[in-house]
């Protein structure tokens, strides 16, 4: 991962073929009976829009992170972390007895493309058309052929593309012919992991895959308490309980790692479970699970212990409310903004 | 699991109640439709998260004003820190500990005026 690779991101535009993403279509008379037994969201979703939620194993253990959409006469399901497979054996598992329920593999005949930056938008309308400029958060536009997802997982402005494989080849030439304008550079899953760090945005391939609850990782907004679901007694007992560790963002001046013991006056309260250098901020930020009553923003008694390299000096953390930097999307404006103007444009720093 | 030590419970104890308050004005306020327990600080307040829109922001303003003094002195700021419930609790905290330095200063500045006098 390059610098410029973060830059093109905060500042720029940028592309990628990652997340390698799965994308499921249902359809039938159970299709929804069947994704609200399995998604601990309220799954009231006009046409058009998705709902972020994540998806837990009996003991209320997240395992993906989704989106649901109400598609025309079906739903899509776009989810990270499991496989086509595993996501589609969930389902069946879980499905009422006899469903009728149809699950299409819309990721075997597409590809995905993610496109990320402030200027997103702009490039994303050039390409599809001047209609997508205005698309809202979570919602998603079927051009001709294209499925167009607005969501993004870097606090910048974000666009999934699902395209038919036999449409990819062109559409991403003309991808590459209208991003000379915008400097667009690809980038890979580490730039967009480090993104998505900064600005607190849950992982499933890193702290989500510690077999841990939505409550640990603070992501309760992504789940009911008002429906039963799989995971949902789990969950409501240990809600009961009250949290006992929490996911916490951090700073240091200093490089983290993920397994680094995070202590206080010699006594271990947490652990590092993901870690990377902000090349803005010049920073190292993380995210610690940090045990009760500890877990809380504006802390800097805490230090780091590596993992590796014993005898190593700790590490002294600042803990932090996230995003850990201002977002410039956050001030751009579509009607008044554009890429190729943006040297006369005054923006807050971003870091 | 070990208690907080003496220069560090205030805090927490502090922080966890301004935490609670800040939950309880998204519920009465602005009709955020969860138990408050189960907002979590980094929980974002807007599109998704709690789902909060432009007309809340506006209710937002007025209800950190009414609950806690905090005025929003410009448009970035606002930007900036209504982002998550965390970083309200921040901008909370940041304006109380603002108000007792002032609190602070003002008597030793009476002082210094009265001995000048």
């Amino acid at each position: 991962m390059s610098d410029l690779d973060i830059l093109a991101i905060r500042t720029g535009v940028a592309w990628s073929t990652e997340p390698k993403g799965v994308c499921l279509r249902l359809t039938g008379d159970d299709a929804w009976n069947t994704l609200d037994r399995v998604c601990p969201a309220d799954l009231f979703v006009r046409d058009g829009q998705v709902r972020p939620s994540v998806l837990l194993d009996e003991q209320a253990r997240v395992f993906a992170d989704v989106y649901v959409g109400s598609d025309d006469e079906g739903y899509l399901l776009f989810s990270e972390g499991p496989t086509v497979e595993d996501l589609t054996l969930h389902l069946k598992t879980h499905a009422p007895a006899g469903a009728k329920v149809a699950i299409e593999d819309m990721t075997a005949a597409h590809d995905m493309v993610s496109i990320h930056g402030p200027y997103a938008w702009e490039l994303v309308g050039e390409l599809l058309g001047p209609d997508l400029i205005g698309l809202p958060y979570l919602y998603f536009y079927r051009t001709e052929d294209v499925l167009c997802l607005r969501a993004g997982k870097t606090g910048e402005y974000g666009y999934d593309l699902l395209i038919p494989k036999d449409r990819a080849p062109s559409l991403l030439d003309k991808l590459e012919e209208v991003g000379r304008a915008f400097d667009l550079r690809r980038v890979g899953l580490a730039a967009l992991e480090q993104c998505s760090l900064e600005n607190g945005f849950f992982n499933v391939r890193r702290e989500g895959a510690r077999g841990l609850t939505p409550i640990e990782l603070g992501v309760q907004w992504r789940v009911s308490y008002r429906k039963e679901y799989v995971g949902s007694a789990a969950l409501a007992a240990l809600r009961k309980e009250g949290w006992s560790r929490r996911a916490t963002t951090v700073l240091a001046e200093h490089p983290l790692s993920a397994g680094d013991a995070v202590s206080l006056d010699g006594a271990r309260i947490g652990e590092i479970l993901a870690a990377g250098e902000s090349p803005l901020l010049k920073a190292h930020v993380g995210m610690a699970l940090i045990d009760r009553p500890f877990g809380h923003a504006g802390i800097d008694r805490f230090t780091a212990v590596p993992a590796a390299g014993a005898g190593a000096a700790p590490i002294p953390l600042t803990t932090v409310s996230p995003p850990v930097l201002d977002n410039r999307s956050m001030y751009i404006n579509p009607q008044r903004h554009a890429y190729a103007t943006r040297g006369r444009d005054a923006f807050p720093k971003i870091a | 699991m070990i208690a907080p030590p003496p220069d560090l419970a205030p805090y927490i104890a502090r922080r966890e109640a301004v935490l609670d308050r800040v939950r309880k004005l998204l519920v009465e306020r602005l009709h955020v439709d969860r138990e408050p327990d189960t907002i979590d600080p980094d929980t974002p307040l807007f599109g998704t998260g709690l789902g909060l829109d432009s007309v809340d922001a506006v209710e937002m303003v007025v209800s950190l004003e009414d609950g806690f003094g905090v005025k929003l002195p410009d448009d970035a700021l606002g930007r900036r820190v209504m982002r998550t419930v965390g970083k309200l609790v921040d901008l909370v905290l940041a304006y109380e500990d603002a108000m007792a330095a002032a609190a602070e200063a003002a008597p030793a500045a009476e002082k210094v005026e009265a001995h000048n006098e």
